[in-house]
């Protein structure tokens, strides 16, 4: 039954323009223009109140932003990621399903956002998952880091290396 | 999900990151989380991150608002990017802005606006949206009552496109029901439903309803073999499977076979644990089929099963009206916390109590409790992310004392550093020595350019000779002294002459880096001072900030709280009214039932 259910579901919504033809209804989200007013006051606060804790928390001149990217088709399948700096856990992270789907299909995850001084830093990043074939995979990369009076954004990026059908770990820093 | 974005990260299989924050942005769509989507473009654009100069985040935004229900500013946007852009925009992103245009024009119900954007859209769009366009172009058309447009549409979409499928059905139940072209529309039908191979649910669930709708119109044309054979193509494990066998014993029935009718509908009887009301209309219509048959035993026993079904449903359904007008229904519709941005449909079904997947699932399944279901967790959402930020300001303000007090700290210890008043006099320094070289400049001076070893060299000269105007002229040995002095009086005097542009050069270049060093230092000064100067007000402006933004949430907190208050009351209204309606159904199927035994009974007295 559960899986009927699931089917009808799934299927509801992808049948869902035929079936409003089919009733010949005005088409539409009918929304309440005060949810809607609402909706749009709420992502402009939450707007202002990201631009105001960046601007309180994480200043240009101290901050480091580090982000995942995966480009590695099928021959990666993460699980998680423990990031370190100058030998220090600041970061750990689970993946659900939908985040590594959403990371395959080229979205890009922010890991972390917080402060480091000027000068140099060792980053180093781990990566646990499955690799080809679907073996268990552990890897780590590193780099060091300038920091400068700008802010910083460094890119995890897993890679897949078609020619030795293994994924590859790199750090790209972006200007 | 409602709409595609048209966007991707790219083309290609790989993807090639241009710009982090659209990736961000994607990376939250992908998980249809649009708010956190929409907010990662919108503090990007603040801070003016994206620097690839692709329009796309722009294009992602305005279909980003078209997802979230912010239908004026999707449009707005999606306006201001195909007009203000119009020369630098590429064909492509200017093909999908149109098609995102026409698709929100298409769910506000502005009909012919959107078949105006649609019809825009010359190159540049994927084969995929293309065939959405085309489908989206027949259906408009029918809502216009065009039905040559309709079919041009339609016969445009790619034979093995799943949209030619909806495209096929809606153009031929127009063309019935407006009674245009009858005969196009059931030849549309059949080539639906005479499909031989057919993929995917979508494909068979269209020949299914294809099937059911031409059985349907069979057997109102009294056509009862031609609606037996539509009815038997519909597939065993369907939504339309009820329909179609109680349709295939009405088929029977029509021809006076009831024995075969009562096969069809037994079958459906059996099958006690959905609670379609073809399931009910089978109930009743056995013992019709059992009276014809002339067998009024069986008929009776078989109207006490219904009456038993339809008695034990009535209970059931009423237990599960109560259930509806709990607080345990509203905590049904929210499986997986207050936090969460998107909560899948099966998730709350899975959740639902088992009477509410029984009685309701046609309701579930329709496409206005996933609408409003989805706006009842936006709403929910919303107010989490308010309770949240109001929870996080104090911890901001207490930063912000923080470093106010560390700020104050370090002033006191600054402003009592008297390396500052030292700027001054090294300014004061530098403007003598300034003026001393122009006027060694002027005066074309090479001695006063000459090095420490020269200058000793100068004054034993000088020495000499003060000897020698002792001694005197008094004999050739001093004579020739005195020309040996004057002969190194006058290399010493001929370098310093030649080499003087140099050594003044030498001086300036020097001079140019102290005066840098110096105005480098003044600047440090300056900024200082002026950092103290607006410190007061940065720091000012940021309570003012987190004040201003703390009023703001507590009055949208109060419209959060009524819009979940709202939703929550029109999902429950709607499971009121859905499950009134079943069971005023089963009510009249239960009185026509206690009806027909009745009558049943006198007519096996009278015969006694």
């Amino acid at each position: 039954m559960k899986k009927f259910i699931y089917l009808l579901l799934l299927f509801g919504a992808l049948l869902s323009g035929w079936v409003q033809a089919e009733e010949g209804e005005k088409q539409g989200p009918v929304i309440a223009s005060n949810i809607e007013d609402l909706k749009n006051q709420v992502l402009e606060l939450n707007r202002d109140l990201f631009v105001l804790e960046e601007e309180l928390l994480f200043s240009a001149n101290t901050q480091v932003s580090v982000f995942v990217s995966v480009d590695a088709d099928r021959l990666f399948k993460l699980d998680s990621v423990q990031l370190k700096i100058d030998d220090k856990v600041i970061s750990n992270h689970l993946y659900t399903d939908r985040e590594v789907e959403a990371l395959h299909k080229g979205g890009i995850q922010r890991l972390y956002i917080g402060n480091l001084t000027s000068g140099e830093h060792e980053l180093v990043a781990f990566f646990i998952g499955k690799g080809p074939g679907g073996r268990d995979y552990k890897r780590a990369t590193s780099k060091v880091i300038n920091k400068s009076d700008q802010a910083k954004f460094v890119e995890l990026k897993i890679v897949g290396d078609t020619t030795k059908e293994q994924p590859s770990f790199e750090v790209k820093v972006w200007e | 999900m409602l709409v595609s974005l048209c966007v991707s990260a790219s083309d290609n299989k790989t993807h090639e990151v241009k710009d982090l924050d659209y990736g961000v942005s994607l990376y939250n769509f992908y998980q249809d989380k649009y708010f956190s989507a929409i907010t990662s473009l919108l503090v990007a654009e603040h801070y003016q991150r994206m620097r690839s100069g692709s329009l796309y985040p722009e294009l992602m935004l305005g279909g980003l608002y078209l997802a979230y229900g912010l239908n004026d500013k999707s449009a707005a946007k999606l306006n201001n990017l195909i007009k203000d852009k119009e020369l630098s925009i590429t064909a492509e992103v200017q093909a999908n802005a149109w098609y995102l245009l026409g698709k929100n024009y298409y769910l506000n119900g502005k009909n012919q606006q959107a078949i105006d954007a649609l019809e825009n859209i010359q190159a540049g769009l994927s084969e995929e949206y293309q065939e959405e366009r085309f489908y989206l172009l027949n259906i408009l058309s029918v809502y216009a009552n065009n039905e040559q447009a309709a079919i041009k549409y339609l016969d445009l979409l790619a034979d093995d496109s799943v949209w030619k499928g909806y495209a096929r059905f809606n153009t031929a139940s127009y063309l019935i029901r407006s009674k245009k072209d009858i005969e196009l529309g059931y030849q549309l039908l059949e080539e639906i439903s005479s499909q031989e191979q057919v993929t995917g649910y979508e494909q068979q669930t269209l020949k299914n309803r294809a099937n059911l709708a031409m059985g349907l119109v069979s057997l109102q044309d009294s056509d009862s073999d031609s609606a037996a054979r539509f009815f038997k193509d519909i597939s065993l494990q369907s939504f339309e499977t009820n329909k179609g066998l109680l349709g295939l014993g009405w088929s029977y029935y029509r021809n006076d076979n009831y024995a075969e009718a009562i096969k069809p509908w037994m079958s459906l009887a059996t099958n006690q644990k959905d609670s379609d009301l073809a399931i009910q209309e089978a109930l009743i219509s056995i013992p019709y089929a059992f009276e014809k048959m002339h067998q009024k035993e069986h008929a009776l026993y078989q109207y006490d099963l219904a009456l038993d079904s339809y008695k034990f449903q009535l209970e059931e359904t009423r237990d599960l009206m109560e259930f509806l007008k709990t607080d345990d229904f509203i905590e049904q519709l929210s499986p997986g916390g207050m936090g969460s941005e998107f909560v899948p449909v099966v998730h709350i079904v899975e959740n639902f109590n088992p009477l509410i997947n029984r009685y309701m699932l046609k309701l579930i399944v329709s496409k206005d409790f996933h609408r409003v279901v989805e706006e009842y967790h936006q709403a929910r959402y919303l107010r989490y992310q308010l309770a949240n930020w109001q929870n996080g300001l104090p911890a901001m303000k207490m930063i912000l004392d923080e470093k106010r007090k560390t700020h104050d700290q370090k002033l006191t210890k600054i402003v009592s550093d008297d390396s500052l008043e030292k700027v001054a006099d090294l300014k004061r320094q530098r403007d003598d020595f300034y003026r001393k070289i122009a006027r060694i400049e002027d005066e074309n001076n090479g001695l006063a350019l000459m090095t420490n070893h020269e200058k000793e060299l100068m004054g034993l000269i000088e020495n000499v000779e003060k000897n020698i105007n002792i001694l005197g002229s008094m004999n050739e040995e001093v004579d020739l002294l005195m020309n040996k002095k004057r002969l190194v009086y006058g290399l010493l005097k001929w370098r310093l002459e030649t080499e003087f542009p140099e050594r003044l050069w030498l001086v300036k270049k020097e001079f140019g880096m102290l005066d840098k060093a110096i105005n480098e230092m003044a600047r440090s000064v300056q900024s200082l001072k002026e950092t103290w100067s607006s410190a007061p007000d940065y720091f000012s402006s940021f309570d003012k900030r987190i004040r201003h933004k703390a009023e703001k949430i507590e009055v949208l907190k109060t419209q959060a709280e009524n819009s979940v208050a709202y939703y929550e009351n029109k999902l429950r209204n709607m499971f009121v009214n859905n499950l009134k309606d079943y069971r005023n159904q089963l009510k009249l199927y239960h009185d026509r039932a206690l009806y027909s035994k009745a009558r049943l009974y006198d007519s096996l007295m009278a015969r006694e």
